[in-house]
């Protein structure tokens, strides 16, 4: 197992101020609904309908976009979704893309790969945009810098970009979109991810809270070609623009108390030339529907149910391990509860099937979830999964094997608890449980096990 | 546990075969060693009306992944032992309708809500319920989630700086509440929170609820 060091207090105080607020502005946003727990149910049932039709909604996405002017394309792995669209930025011949914020990219690497292609990638999130002037990646799934104060965001930007320092949240934004609209109005290739893909009208669903989502798929420029293209999941695809709607209700209040983002941005495909009624919006729309792990959750009953997560990232701000550890610990672009069931189907490294073991499986994700994905229990299952694999060393099995065989005859457990108590005594015991001992107490040995109490007085 | 329901009539039985219920085995993810110990269960308890124990997380193993754990890989098996088996709170408020059991205790008592029985079982009215009925005892609500307090079995020791924080946290939470216990109804949050209490040299002392309506403490 490798370790999930916690974070310094004064971290862990920032943190935990942000993700409680987040809480806090949920909890006042769903007691507005008398039957929140039938949207739930609701929005868990469209999911499930949508994951276990995945293929015939999909096709019929493609169709209805394809339709619409929409180039859809099927990849299978991040290597291939990265490789289409620097094929894209060379075609146009640009050094330089707007992003809207996009967990999916961050999932395939994609600014790395156009890095290595000459091309730059530049964040439009505030927060994404921060986080990229400083070089991490985001530390929660919709809140890439929830981690930083006012006071460090101040100093990022003064030390970046040489401007003088505030603290003052209006003029940060001021000084970022000062930056940002310089690129925006010059950019010809916008890339963003979609919230939800919608099979029945071929659209998709994009929300954000700046409006640099809409900036980075309609590219105001005017010379030359423009080009949006959005990469997103398999399992985004909802069958109704009804359906969607629903989610969306649930989405932004779910995270963080909003009943909406300020930005629901509906893309039904390219700029219509025909009527020469349309002014802006890009001339081509590439859609590219990723899978990079997903049919492998797909086919697993077990791990199915995590595909129908909308991202709102409500499971990290409840979780008592993320408010501890904080996102970058995971060492995962897919951190949280959520995303230490994701991590291991994604990607098989020791790292990642070391996730769903930094749990303390209180299941406080599975209460919050506007899914209702049992995030817990998938947990447990990627834990068996891990065991099977053989990412549980060699003499843990041994030594569970050893416990199952000393439960299994009551005179070796009896044995067992006798020689631990006797003749090891607590000293020893308790260096043995160092890890334990080193920051906690261990309870006192009692005189005599319940068994023998027992034995001298049933039920007294 | 075993005294109270005695007391109410109950006779009560201690198989001395029995060992563990195979949970730590499960959590690990490895479902062969905490199977073995499963069927051991269902064998030993089978015979029983009804079985009680004073743990959330044993009875949530029971009954709410014994179906699964012990099915055949094409869906959950059928094990009528886990609609028998309840936790003490549970068993005394649900089963028996039994409230007050004639306990008394002059002590301001917190609650600390242990994750199975809150969250697996959905057990949070029944402990109240016979707290409130005991004889001068005051019960102050923790105000911290209900957060956990950060054992999560073997996870306390495979990640335990951040396992220390939450026991840390907890355990401030305790101590704003200026109770002079901590009560729960599972052992291995009350080993977890009493040996952050000792070792940041706390007043506060942990106690099982069936200690306290037993009249053990």
């Amino acid at each position: 197992m490798m370790p999930l060091p916690a974070l310094d207090s004064q971290r862990r105080a920032t943190l935990g101020r942000a993700l409680n607020l987040a809480l806090d502005k949920r909890r006042q946003s769903v007691a507005q609904f008398p039957d929140w727990e039938a949207m739930r149910q609701r929005a868990h049932d469209i999911r499930a309908g949508a994951v276990e039709r995945l293929d015939e909604y999909l096709d019929q996405f493609e169709r209805a976009a394809t339709a619409n002017g929409i180039r859809v394309v099927r990849v299978a792995t991040a290597e291939e979704a990265c490789r289409y669209v620097a094929a894209i930025a060379k075609r146009l011949g640009v050094t330089t893309a707007v992003k809207a914020k996009s967990m999916v990219t961050e999932e395939i690497h994609l600014n790395h790969a156009l890095e290595a292609e000459g091309i730059r990638a530049m964040e439009t999130d505030l927060g994404e945009y921060i986080a990229q002037l400083c070089g991490q990646p985001p530390f929660h799934l919709t809140a890439p810098i929830v981690h930083l104060s006012r006071d460090e965001v101040g100093r990022i930007l003064a030390d970046k970009l040489g401007v003088p320092f505030t603290n003052d949240p209006t003029r940060l934004t001021l000084i970022a979109r000062d930056v940002m609209r310089r690129e925006f109005l010059t950019a010809r290739l916008g890339i963003s991810g979609a919230n939800f893909c919608v099979a029945e009208s071929g659209s998709l669903m994009l929300v954000t809270n700046e409006g640099n989502g809409r900036m980075c798929t309609t590219l105001p420029a005017k010379d030359g070609p423009r080009v949006h293209v959005a990469i997103t999941g398999i399992e985004k695809v909802v069958p109704t623009l009804k359906d969607a709607a629903h989610l969306l209700r649930l989405l932004a209040r779910s995270g963080s108390g909003m009943r909406l983002t300020a930005y629901t941005t509906l893309i039904n495909g390219p700029r219509k030339r025909a009527g020469g009624d349309e002014s802006t919006g890009p001339d081509e729309v590439h859609v590219l529907l990723l899978d990079n792990g997903r049919r492998s959750m797909l086919r697993d009953p077990h791990l199915r149910e995590a595909l129908y997560c909308i991202r709102c990232g409500a499971c990290s701000n409840v979780c008592p391990v993320y408010h501890r550890a904080g996102g970058h610990a995971y060492q995962s672009v897919y951190n949280g509860p959520i995303g230490s069931v994701w991590s291991p189907a994604l990607w098989n490294t020791e790292r990642a099937a070391t996730l769903p073991f930094a749990s303390s499986l209180c299941g406080a994700c599975a209460d919050i979830c506007p899914v209702k994905i049992d995030i817990h229990h998938a947990l447990l299952w990627q834990r068996k999964l891990a065991a099977d694999r053989g990412r549980v060393p060699l003499w843990q099995r041994l030594a569970w094997r050893a416990w199952r065989i000393g439960m299994s005859w009551p005179a070796l457990y009896r044995f067992g608890s006798a020689a631990a108590r006797k003749l090891v005594g607590p000293a020893v015991l308790n260096r043995l449980a160092k890890p334990w001992t080193a920051t906690r107490d261990l309870p006192p040995l009692a005189a005599k096990t319940f068994r023998e109490l027992w034995k001298e007085h049933p039920a007294e | 546990m075993a005294r109270i329901l005695k007391r109410l009539g109950h006779h009560v039985e201690y198989p001395a075969e029995q060992t563990c219920c195979g949970q730590p085995a499960f959590n690990a993810g490895l479902r062969a060693e905490a199977a073995a110990l499963a069927k051991r269960f269902v064998r030993i308890f089978d015979r029983f009306d009804a079985v009680v124990a004073p743990s959330g997380s044993c009875v949530a193993m029971v009954r709410n992944f014994y179906p699964e754990l012990l099915g055949d890989g094409r869906g959950p098996a059928r094990v009528p032992l886990a609609g028998r088996t309840f936790e003490f709170s549970e068993f005394l408020v649900d089963r028996l309708n039994v409230t007050d059991l004639g306990a008394a205790f002059n002590e301001r008592v917190t609650y600390h809500d242990s994750c199975h029985l809150l969250r697996e079982l959905r057990v949070q009215e029944q402990p109240r319920r016979l707290l409130r009925a005991v004889k001068g005892l005051e019960l102050v609500e923790l105000n911290d989630g209900p957060a956990c307090c950060g054992f999560g079995g073997v996870f306390s020791v495979k990640f335990p700086e951040v396992s220390t924080v939450m026991a840390e946290d907890k355990v401030a939470a305790i101590e704003r509440t200026g109770a002079r216990y901590v009560v729960a109804g599972d052992g291995g949050c009350l080993m977890h929170i009493g040996g952050m209490l000792t070792r940041r040299g706390s007043k506060v002392r942990p106690l099982h609820l069936a200690e306290l309506l037993g009249g053990v403490a």
